[in-house]
C-alpha cells in the first residue's frame, strides 16, 4: 500500500520521469482510515468511562435521590432506576447510548433532567476562553524564559529562572490562587474575587493556571537550546558566518521549539478537559467542576459526554499540532510514514 | 497540604480583617442583594423546586418554624377530619403566580399530583400515605389518607410541597419556565455561577424588600469570605457557608456581621450492629460511654454546636426530651479480646464542613489508648453509601437533618427493621412503638410512645447522636436586615427590621 507521501513524490520508472497524482479512491481510504481510527478511538474511550463508572460502586438512582439528604425508600430507588433506564443490561445500555450520541443526543443528566449537550454547552465558553488565554500565556512565557534560559545557561538570569520554575512547579494551584485573589482583589482592587465581568476576571486564573506549565515547557525548551547550542549545523552556521540572531532565529529556536510545541498541543487537550481546582477557587462555571460534580453523582449520561468532549478535542488539537509541525518540518512526513 | 492550604488561608483572613474596603465590586445597585452560597442553586427541570427552596422563588403549603411545628404559608389555615385520615388545606385569598394569574386550589391539586407521580420529587415516600387529593370547594385542597397521620401539616411543609403553575410542566412533571408565586421570580441561571432573581410585586406578603436577588455559586470557603470582605457579596448563608475556623478572622473585620443559628442537622456516630464488634450491646454502651461529647465538642467544633441528648434535632420541642445520656460501663471482655481492626468510615463532602476527620481521630486515639486498632477511610459518596448499605464499616460519622420536624422522619430512617439506614439492629418492639406512633391521634400518647422509643434508643444505642448543628452566617454591616433561619433559607424581611 502506497503513503500519501509516495503517491505524491515524483518518482522514476525506467528512466522515464512520472509523476502520479492522488487517485481519489486513494484519498477517500485515506479518509477513511482516518475515521474509522478516530471513531474507534471515541467509542473506545467511551466504553472505558461507561465500564468504569458501571464499576464503581454506588447506586446512580440512590445518589440522585439523597441529593437532599433525605431518605430514598428502596421503592423509590427502584422507581428512578427505572426512569434512568439503569433496570436495562450493561452492553444494551451502551449500545443505546453510542447510537443516540452518534445521532448526536448525548441523553439528559441523571442530576438535573436537562439535556447533557445544553450543559456542557453552557459550560464551554469559560473552558474555551480559560483554555485559550491560557496558552497564549504559556505559549508567551515559556518561549521567551525556555531561550533565555537556554542561552544564557549558567548565568545569573538563568539560575533565577531555574528558582522561579521550581517555585511555580511546586506551587499548589490552590495556594496559588488565594495568594492572587489576596493581594490583586483585596489589597490592590485590581481585579474581582469572583465572578466574570469581562476578560479581565480571566487574569488570576490564566496566571495561576499557565505558571506552572509555562515553568515546565520553559525548562523543556532550555534544555532544547542547550543541546540544540551543540549540535554540529548550529557550528557550521556560525562558521558561514551566520549572526548569532540569525542562527538562534533559523536553526535554534526552530528546532528546540519541536519538542515544546507537541507539548503545547497536550497541554491545550489536557487545559479543554477543565481545570477543576482553578475553577473551583475562582468560582469558574467550566467543564472540568461540571465533570468532578457528575462523576461524583454518578451522573452517567454527563459524564460520558464530557469525557467524548474531552477526547474530541485531545484528538483534534493533537491532529493540529502534527499538521503544524509537518508545515514546519516536512521531513517528519517521511520519518514517520504517516498515511500508510 | 492541607496545612500549606490552612496557613495561606488563615494569613489572607487575618490581614483582611484589619479592614479592606475593596468597594470597586459591589453590586451594581443598592436595590439589589447578593449571597455568597457553596453550591449551586439551580436544582434542574427534573427536580422538585427547579430552584433551591432558599432562592424564595416558589412556595409551599405550610412551613416548619423555629420549634418545628407548622405554620401557614401558602395556606392560611388546616384542619384534620375523619381522625387524621383526611386534611384540609384552605389557600390564602388572592396568592398570584408570577405571570399575574390567580392560584387556585386545582394548581395546588395538580402541584401535589406533580409530585406523588414522579419517584424523585418524594424520595423519602412522605405523601406515599396520600390516597386522592382534590379541590374542596373555591380554596380548599382535601388530602384523603389510606393511614391517619397526625403529622401530616409537616409532610407537605418547604420541599413537601412546592406549588408551581401546571402549564409550566409536563407530563412527567419536568418543569419548562418555572411560573412560582414566591416573592422572587427567576430571571436568568447561569448554571455552576450565578443565579438572578427579580421581586415579584404581586406577592401576597407585599412588595420584596429588594428588587433584585442574587446567587452566586462559590464553591471554596476561602474565596467566599475574601468575597464578602470585598464587598462584592453581600452575605454568606448556606450550609457550611462560613467554616468554624473561620469564625474568628471574620469577626475581626469591622465591616462584618458574623451570626449563628440553630439548624436541624444533627450529627450521628453510627455503629455498624450487624457484625462484631458493635454487634454487641455492651460494647456500644462502653464506647458511647468513653466519649466524652461535650470536651469532643469543645475542641473541634467550638461554638458550632451543641452536646446531644436527642437523637434529632431538639428544635422538635414537643418531642425533645433529652433522655440519650449515655453513662459509663465497664470495658466488655469481647471488645477487650478483639484483634481485628475497627474501620471508621468518612464521607469526603463532609469533612470540609463539619470536623468529622478531627473527631473520627479522637476517637481512633481513645480506641487505641484501649488496646484496639483503628483504621480511619475516607470516602466519595457513591462508595460511602455502598459500604453502609453492604455492611462495610464498624463506625460511620453522619449528619441528619429532620427536614419534617416530626420524630417519624428519624426513627423511619434509622431504626425501623427495615429501615433505609438501619445499620443491624432490629428490634420488634420497637418496630411496634414506631409504627404505632406515626398513626396515633391523642397528642399526648404519641409523645409517650415517642419518649419509650427514645429510651430504648439509649438502652441500646444503635448509633450515638454527637451534637446538633449551629451553622455560621455573615453579612456586611451595610446590610441592616437579614437572617438566615434553621432551614439555611435566607430571611430578608426580618420582623421588627423594615
Amino acid at each position: 500500500m502506497r503513503s500519501r507521501g509516495e503517491d505524491s513524490r515524483d518518482m522514476v520508472e525506467g528512466g522515464t520521469q512520472v509523476t502520479i497524482a492522488p487517485s481519489l479512491s486513494a484519498a477517500v481510504g485515506f479518509l477513511f482510515r482516518r475515521l474509522f481510527r478516530f471513531t474507534s478511538v471515541l467509542l473506545g474511550i467511551a466504553l472505558i468511562t461507561f465500564s468504569l463508572l458501571d464499576l464503581a460502586p454506588g447506586d446512580p438512582a440512590e445518589l440522585v435521590l439523597l441529593a437532599r439528604t433525605e431518605s430514598p425508600t428502596p421503592e423509590k430507588i427502584e422507581a428512578v432506576r427505572k426512569d434512568l433506564g439503569l433496570d436495562v443490561p450493561f452492553f444494551s445500555r451502551f449500545t443505546n447510548w453510542a447510537f443516540s450520541a452518534l445521532k448526536g443526543d448525548l441523553g439528559r443528566s441523571f442530576r438535573t433532567g436537562d439535556a447533557v449537550a445544553r450543559e456542557i454547552s453552557a459550560r464551554l465558553p469559560v473552558t474555551l476562553t480559560l483554555a485559550a488565554l491560557t496558552m497564549v500565556f504559556v505559549m508567551v512565557i515559556s518561549t521567551v524564559t525556555g531561550l533565555v534560559s537556554g542561552l544564557m545557561h549558567g548565568g545569573a538570569l538563568d539560575r533565577g529562572m531555574r528558582a522561579w520554575a521550581v517555585l511555580s512547579i511546586s506551587m499548589p494551584d490552590f495556594v496559588l490562587g488565594i495568594s492572587l485573589i489576596f493581594l490583586f482583589s483585596l489589597k490592590i482592587e485590581l481585579f474581582p474575587v469572583v465572578g466574570l465581568s469581562g476578560m479581565h476576571s480571566y487574569a488570576l486564573p490564566v496566571f495561576t493556571l499557565g505558571l506552572s506549565i509555562a515553568a515546565v515547557h520553559g525548562q523543556v525548551l532550555r534544555a532544547g537550546v542547550m543541546e540544540v547550542l551543540n549540535t554540529d549545523y548550529v557550528r557550521f552556521a556560525y562558521a558561514k558566518g551566520l549572526g548569532p540572531w540569525a542562527v538562534i532565529r533559523r536553526h535554534v529556536a526552530k528546532n528546540a521549539l519541536l519538542p515544546v510545541v507537541i507539548l503545547w498541543g497536550m497541554s491545550l487537550g489536557h487545559l479543554l478537559g477543565g481545570a477543576v481546582i482553578v475553577e473551583n477557587v475562582f468560582s469558574l462555571p467550566g467543564v472540568g467542576t461540571l465533570l468532578v460534580e457528575s462523576a461524583l453523582q454518578r451522573d452517567i449520561p454527563m459524564v460520558q459526554g464530557i469525557v467524548l468532549f474531552t477526547a474530541l478535542s485531545f484528538v483534534i488539537v493533537n491532529r493540529l499540532v502534527d499538521a503544524i509541525m509537518r508545515f514546519f518540518v516536512p521531513s517528519l512526513i517521511s520519518q514517520s510514514g504517516e498515511g500508510r | 497540604m492541607r496545612f500549606l492550604k490552612a496557613a495561606a488561608l488563615a494569613a489572607a483572613l487575618f490581614f483582611c480583617a484589619s479592614d479592606l474596603s475593596a468597594q470597586q465590586y459591589l453590586s451594581a445597585s443598592e436595590k439589589s442583594f447578593v449571597i455568597g452560597v457553596g453550591r449551586d442553586f439551580y436544582e434542574g427541570s427534573d427536580s422538585r423546586g427547579y430552584l433551591h427552596g432558599s432562592t424564595g422563588m416558589w412556595e409551599a403549603l405550610t412551613y416548619l418554624d423555629e420549634t418545628m411545628t407548622p405554620v401557614p404559608w401558602l395556606a392560611e389555615s388546616w384542619e384534620s377530619q375523619d381522625s387524621n385520615q383526611r386534611w384540609v388545606f384552605r389557600l390564602r385569598d388572592k396568592i398570584l403566580f408570577h405571570d399575574g394569574s390567580r392560584l387556585s386550589a386545582g394548581d395546588v391539586v395538580e402541584s401535589m399530583k406533580r409530585i406523588m407521580k414522579n419517584p424523585r420529587y418524594d424520595p423519602a415516600g412522605s405523601l406515599s400515605y396520600v390516597e386522592s387529593v382534590k379541590t374542596y370547594g373555591d380554596r380548599g385542597v382535601a388530602f384523603t389518607l389510606s393511614r391517619p397521620l397526625p403529622h401530616f401539616p409537616k409532610l407537605v411543609a418547604y420541599y413537601g410541597s412546592p406549588v408551581f403553575k401546571p402549564e409550566c410542566f409536563d407530563d412527567m412533571g419536568r418543569i419548562k419556565e418555572p411560573v412560582a408565586t414566591g416573592p422572587y421570580r427567576l430571571k436568568k441561571v447561569l448554571q455552576g455561577s450565578r443565579l438572578s432573581l427579580a421581586a415579584f410585586n404581586g406577592h401576597w406578603n407585599g412588595v420584596p424588600p429588594y428588587e433584585e436577588l442574587v446567587f452566586m455559586s462559590i464553591p471554596d470557603a476561602q474565596t467566599r469570605a475574601m468575597a464578602l470582605i470585598a464587598g462584592q457579596i453581600e452575605a454568606v448563608a448556606d450550609v457550611g457557608g462560613i467554616l468554624p475556623e473561620q469564625e474568628k478572622p471574620l469577626q475581626r473585620n469591622p465591616n462584618l456581621l458574623l451570626k449563628k443559628t440553630e439548624v436541624a442537622t444533627t450529627h450521628l456516630l453510627v455503629f455498624n450492629c450487624a457484625r462484631p464488634p458493635f454487634s454487641s450491646t455492651e460494647t456500644r454502651l462502653w464506647v458511647s460511654g468513653v466519649i466524652d461529647r461535650g470536651k469532643l465538642l469543645d475542641v473541634f467544633a467550638k461554638e458550632a454546636g451543641v452536646a446531644a441528648a436527642d437523637p434529632y434535632t431538639p428544635m422538635a420541642k414537643e418531642y425533645a426530651f433529652g433522655l440519650i445520656k449515655p453513662s459509663r460501663h465497664p470495658m466488655p471482655s469481647e471488645i477487650r479480646n478483639y484483634k481485628q481492626k475497627i474501620t471508621i468510615i468518612l464521607h469526603g463532602a463532609t469533612l470540609q464542613r463539619w470536623p468529622y476527620k478531627d473527631i473520627a481521630q479522637a476517637l481512633q486515639a481513645l480506641l487505641q489508648v484501649h488496646g484496639l486498632k483503628v483504621e480511619i477511610r475516607i470516602m466519595e459518596q457513591g462508595s460511602f453509601h455502598d459500604s453502609i448499605k453492604a455492611g462495610r464499616f464498624d463506625v460511620a460519622l453522619q449528619p441528619y437533618t429532620l427536614m419534617t420536624g416530626d420524630p417519624d422522619f428519624f426513627y423511619s430512617y434509622w431504626m425501623l427493621s427495615d429501615a433505609p439506614r438501619n445499620c443491624g439492629w432490629r428490634n420488634p418492639d420497637a418496630d411496634r412503638l414506631i409504627n404505632e406512633a406515626r398513626h396515633e391521634a391523642d397528642g399526648q400518647r404519641r409523645k409517650d410512645l415517642y419518649r419509650k422509643l427514645q429510651e430504648m434508643l439509649n438502652q441500646y444505642l444503635p448509633l450515638l447522636p454527637l451534637y446538633h448543628d449551629v451553622a455560621l452566617y455573615a453579612h456586611r454591616k451595610e446590610v441592616r436586615c437579614f437572617q438566615m433561619d434553621h432551614f439555611f433559607k435566607p430571611v430578608l424581611k426580618v420582623k421588627g427590621c423594615e
